[in-house]
């Protein structure tokens, strides 16, 4: 099937529209872009084209091929070809709608992988197929939509959380259908779950996350909380995984604790479980001997919040304590 | 070429301002954004032809994990290069 192709002459008109330029600039411009890109190509080999991607000239070495109607020898010339990768903002608006789904990894299908590496090295497109049968992949996707599900209807029915459980079973069924079909989901019922799914970051009790290639616990924060500076508050729940605050690693599952106020309008009991938060940092670092220790019991001192500071008085350094009082100044976090 | 190359070039042949270049290339860019999400491709002569194609969702074997994992499906952005850019730079 063909697909749908816009002609430069009506983009123009777009362009022209929207920005109120005239015509004939958008198409100079257009045009010189295109003449700067090829030279650009031609001198560097690379072109990075702002709000689009990145065009990249690649080489490819001179082989010998087979003509695949005749069988007879050719020798393949080494040519160049253009590369494109698209901008990260732009695959990421492109896949706005599948931004909530994350890769997981399906349980029990190691020891196939581990019985037949051969096979899955010289096939690799056969043997994802054929071992596993259709039904593992329904029910792993209805682990992902049962509790995004239950989520949705306990925010609907918030008052009366106990009629939503009686509840779930009739809305599964039409989800269901839906994931089943491999097109795009209706853009009808998308825009209504994700402004969702942003509010009960701070409603639920705690979520579940899997540390991710590049994660920190500042980023986390600065994720689910949309504030860095809140850190030692999920450090705190994760003693057991975490061993140094500044190093997780990939896979790591770690549970974000959730506020009773907002960021920026933080609870009393918000602002006592941070400051905990601060304290569990400051004894790591301690333990480590590092001088940014002192900064997160000063922190954790300057919030005036004695019953914390009481409760870990026997494993907090008192030269350290006198030394922090004297810092004047306070802490810009709440 | 860089982006800012780029803009002082189109600046000095077009006879802008660099910011009012760089303005005209964020919202034809913008447009151009829009227009592939709707699954529509974009023909510029003498460059190619952008399109966005849909994958779907698959088992993939990852080897850090020693263990098949499913990938969500995406939407992905494809440049086809005309035939006077590929002769010209072979």
């Amino acid at each position: 099937m063909m697909k749908k192709k816009i002609t430069f002459a009506k983009l123009l008109d777009k362009i022209a529209e929207e920005t109120g330029a005239s015509k004939q600039l958008i198409h100079d411009l257009l045009i010189e872009t295109v003449n700067l890109t090829r030279e650009g190509l031609n001198r560097d080999g690379y072109v990075n084209l702002s709000g689009l991607g990145r065009f990249r000239l690649k080489w490819h070495k001179a082989r010998s091929g087979r003509n695949p109607q005749t069988g007879e020898k050719i020798e393949i010339s080494g040519h160049n070809s253009v590369n494109f990768k698209a901008e990260a903002k732009l695959r990421e608006y492109i896949n706005r709608k599948y931004s909530h789904l994350q890769s997981e990894i399906i349980e029990g299908e190691t020891e196939q992988a581990e019985a037949e590496p051969a096979d899955t090295s010289i096939k690799p497109t056969d043997t994802p197929s054929k071992p596993v049968s259709e039904t593992p992949s329904h029910f792993k996707w209805l682990w992902l939509v049962i509790p995004l599900l239950i989520i949705i209807l306990a925010y609907i029915f918030w008052p009366s959380p106990k009629v939503s459980e009686t509840d779930i079973k009739e809305p599964i069924v039409s989800e269901e259908i839906d994931k089943d079909v491999p097109v795009p989901p209706d853009e009808a019922e998308q825009p209504e779950s994700k402004p969702v799914i942003k509010e009960i970051k701070y409603e639920t009790t705690g979520r579940q996350h899997t540390v991710m290639h590049g994660e920190q616990l500042w980023t986390i924060s600065l994720d689910f909380y949309n504030q860095g500076d809140l850190w030692p508050n999920i450090y705190r729940m994760n003693l057991n995984e975490i061993n140094n605050p500044d190093l997780l690693s990939i896979g790591n599952e770690i549970l974000i604790p959730p506020l009773q106020g907002k960021p920026g309008n933080l609870t009393q009991k918000d602002i006592e479980d941070i400051a905990e938060g601060f304290i569990e940092v400051y004894l790591a670092y301690k333990k480590s001997n590092k001088g940014k220790a002192l900064y997160y019991l000063w922190v954790a001192k300057k919030w005036n919040i004695n019953e914390i500071i009481d409760k870990y008085s026997d494993r907090i350094d008192e030269t350290d304590l006198e030394l922090v009082v004297k810092i004047e100044g306070y802490p810009n976090i709440k | 070429m860089t982006n800012l190359e780029l803009i002082r070039n189109l600046s000095l042949s077009l006879g802008k301002s660099q910011a009012e270049i760089k303005q005209l290339l964020k919202s034809s860019t913008k447009i151009m954004r829009d227009i592939l999400d709707k699954d529509i491709g974009i023909t510029i002569p003498g460059l190619g032809i952008f399109s966005s194609y849909f994958k779907k969702e698959r088992k993939s074997f990852n080897p850090y994990h020693n263990k098949f994992m499913l990938l969500p499906p995406k939407r992905i952005i494809r440049f086809h290069p005309g035939s006077s850019i590929k002769n010209e730079l072979k």
